[in-house]
């Protein structure tokens, strides 16, 4: 007796969630039920998912060795060519961040402050990024959170609240700033910037 | 009864087992429409730079100037010292700011001092040993420590590189000594403006 009750429990479980699966599917389980006539049709299917996908495909910025020059007490350092107070190479490509999904992306960024990438206190260090069109509105203005260089701040900033997927207009650049104190330790100075794209 | 109840149990069991297994089937083929409503993508870019070495200091105050005097009469000589601020026994204007050496470069450094002239080239005279002495403190807490300060003292200047500091810091905050410039001037020394040129020279370490 006690063993039918609890199989009867276990059979109403399983029912139930059959039935919950069969409503969530129902589209799905009806195209099974067809019925015949004179004519026929036949059709062919095919169900492409969503998908986010962000690829830098100029995915770094090196410029190179260097020291700042004897007289300023710091030297700026910028993807634009510019590189003022110190001797290292100039650099005037950006990052580019390519949507390579199939949907419209929202997308921060995230690296780390200054003060850990670049240290030095002659001058307070700066580590800013800045966001612009690599194609004609890829991101435009009112989604574009860094239409200026922008302090980068240890945590996830909005970037881009509307990165089209539409191959045209897929690309945009992160310009990369950089101060550097004439007192910052030498040694190799790397930063990781992660971009990270979610769906809209 | 009991029997009959046992049987409709049974078939609902065959049924339910039948359900569950048609579900968990529809579940596998559908799973990624599941995932579709969370996916994220991330990608990762790189900033790099490379800082090299460099040793570089100046001079933020970089003249000692007491102007025009004279030994006061019936006096020997007369002492000038910028770290007391006194002029003792002459008339010219009392100075108490001493030279001013900053490492603003990036590595600490080595500093040697290194007269053009010596005292009796400097000044001249024969009343007395005319002297030039240098005296090289911190200007900023622990920029030159004391186990790495050579001239803790006043030093007479000897016309070649005499070790200054040995570890002067390029922490911002601690970069700077201060050098100050004791003079002896004879009562006999020939006027005219007498100068003497002070270099600095930084080793990295």
């Amino acid at each position: 007796m006690k063993i039918n009750n609890i199989l009867m429990i276990v059979a109403i479980v399983a029912v139930t969630f059959a039935l919950v699966n069969l409503i969530i599917h129902y589209d799905d389980a009806v195209e099974f039920t067809g019925f015949a006539t004179g004519q026929d049709t036949g059709t062919a299917n095919v169900t492409i998912l969503s998908q986010a996908s962000v690829e830098f495909i100029t995915n770094t910025i090196d410029w190179g060795l260097g020291s700042v020059n004897e007289i300023p007490t710091s030297a700026l350092l910028v993807t634009n060519g510019t590189v003022d107070g110190g001797n290292w190479s100039a650099v005037s490509q950006a990052l580019v961040l390519q949507n390579d999904g199939n949907t419209n992306i929202s997308v921060t960024l995230t690296s780390t402050l200054a003060t850990t990438f670049l240290g030095g206190t002659a001058v307070t260090p700066l580590f800013q990024l800045k966001v612009s069109d690599n194609e004609t509105d890829s991101c435009d203005s009112a989604h574009n959170e860094m239409t200026d260089f922008t302090e980068v701040n240890g945590t996830a900033q909005n970037a881009c609240l509307n990165l089209s997927y539409y191959n045209d207009l897929d690309t945009i650049k992160i310009d990369v700033l950089l101060r550097i104190p004439e007192d910052a330790t030498p040694e190799l100075k790397s930063a990781t910037i992660t971009a990270i794209a979610t769906p809209i | 009864m009991e029997k009959g109840r046992s049987k409709f149990i049974l078939i609902l069991l065959v049924v339910a087992i039948v359900s569950f297994i048609f579900s968990l089937v529809s579940l596998i083929i559908h799973y990624n429409e599941f995932f579709e409503f969370t996916g994220f993508a991330t990608d990762t870019g790189i900033a790099n730079v490379t800082i090299i070495a460099r040793a570089s200091i100046s001079f933020p105050t970089e003249s000692v100037s007491w102007g025009s005097g004279a030994v006061d009469s019936g006096k020997i000589s007369a002492l000038l010292d910028t770290y007391t601020g006194n002029v003792t026994d002459g008339n010219w204007t009392a100075v108490s700011q001493a030279l001013v050496l900053q490492n603003d470069g990036n590595s600490n450094v080595s500093v040697t001092l290194t007269s053009s002239k010596t005292a009796s080239q400097f000044i001249g005279g024969s009343t007395i040993t005319p002297s030039f002495k240098l005296m090289v403190s911190d200007n900023e807490t622990n920029s030159c420590g004391p186990s790495f300060n050579e001239m803790s003292s006043y030093t007479i200047m000897l016309g070649s590189a005499q070790d200054a500091c040995l570890n002067l810091s390029s922490y911002n905050i601690f970069d700077t000594i201060k050098i100050d410039v004791q003079l002896r001037v004879p009562s006999d020394a020939s006027p005219g403006i007498k100068g003497a040129v002070i270099t600095a020279i930084a080793t990295p370490i």
